[in-house]
């Protein structure tokens, strides 16, 4: 039986030119990474788009590339950051509409799920794509991904009570952003 | 997670995040990014990793340096268009003056011309087919003082003897 091939070893491949390591190292990470960025971008389309971009930086980073432990952070830093390029080109040139955007091909509600429920997630959704991204960043690190502070602290290049600031900080603005809806009120 | 207060369980967002439904790549997805890689455009991007990490750090500084360059440009235009209103005033003002200089000198030739015009009346008081009575008001003036048009009595009688 083949054991599986570490991130490390098929980045090193890929690094060769290797196109079926780039496939493994895909299909290893890319549902926690579309996750994320759909969390992070407030779209799915969007995210699924960064998420490819961000594995083609990573295919051209890998001859360069110096092991560093997992290779989650790198992949998750990458993306993040080409969210952050692309968000503060968009403030830019005031084209803010994409962000504003609910999930574009959002799964269909589980069958169990009232309505209500889902007009709540989806007003959850959006309000966490709409926080500043040093907020945002955290939060959907700590309680989508479930990061520990630790991890969330190194891959920010921050202390822990940073992240534990900004993490209680979105969390008090999108209960303030949701709060006329979880009170029987339309969310702003 | 080591915050009580940020403990999924305990906080009805944190909660309600965590529930959100996990989002996973459309069919294909891998196929795709294979694809993008090995495709002759993306050979062509130069961009690395590296690259993407450093667009964080560039373009803050370019944007800090277009910024810094705007602001001091807003400052030069804002300092200019001060001086040349100031200077607008000034002139302004300059002009005005002259204005009121030659106005207050036409004023006070036309006071000295008055002054010179100006004589003394003489009042006729009367009189018959042999003596008319005049008063002399400046030759008055300078023997009462500063009343010339006082209707004293001495004036009368000075008038009388006239």
């Amino acid at each position: 039986m083949r054991q599986e091939a570490s991130d490390a070893e098929l980045m090193a491949r890929m690094g060769r030119g290797d196109p079926e390591a780039l496939g493994e190292l895909v299909n290893r990470h890319k549902d926690a990474m579309v996750n994320y960025l759909t969390r992070l971008t407030g779209s799915r389309d969007r995210g699924e788009d960064v998420a490819q971009e961000a594995f083609l930086r990573l295919f051209q980073a890998a001859p360069g590339y110096r092991e560093q432990g997992r290779l989650a952070p790198y992949l998750f830093r990458i993306a993040t950051n080409l969210v952050r390029s692309a968000e503060r080109r968009e403030r830019r040139f005031r084209i803010v509409q994409g962000f504003l955007s609910s999930n574009g091909r959002a799964q269909a509600p589980a069958a169990q799920l009232s309505l209500l429920r889902e007009e709540e997630r989806r007003l959850l959704a959006r309000a966490l794509a709409e926080l500043p991204l040093r907020y945002r960043v955290p939060l959907v690190l700590a309680a989508v991904e479930g990061w520990s502070y630790q991890e969330i602290a190194t891959f920010l290049g921050c202390r822990e009570g940073t992240v534990k600031s900004r993490v209680s900080r979105g969390r008090e603005r999108l209960r303030a952003r949701l709060g006329p809806y979880r009170n029987g009120g339309a969310a702003s | 997670m080591s915050d009580p207060q940020s403990d999924p369980q305990s906080d009805p967002i944190l909660r309600a995040l965590r529930e959100l439904p996990r989002e996973t790549a459309s069919p294909g997805f891998t196929a795709r990014v294979v694809e993008r890689a090995g495709s002759a455009d993306s050979a062509e991007s130069a961009e690395s990793a590296e690259s993407a990490e450093s667009d964080d750090r560039e373009t803050p500084r370019l944007s800090r340096a277009v910024f810094a360059a705007a602001a001091v440009l807003v400052l030069v235009s804002g300092v200019a268009a001060w001086r040349l209103e100031q200077e607008r005033r000034r002139e302004a003002w300059l002009d005005q003056v002259q204005a009121m200089r030659l106005e207050s000198a036409r004023l006070q030739r036309d006071l000295v011309e008055l002054r010179a015009a100006e004589t003394p009346p003489i009042l006729y008081l009367g009189g018959d087919d042999r003596v008319d009575l005049f008063l002399d008001l400046a030759e008055g003036a300078r023997a009462a003082g500063a009343q010339p048009a006082s209707l004293s009595t001495s004036q009368v009688n000075r008038g009388d003897q006239l």
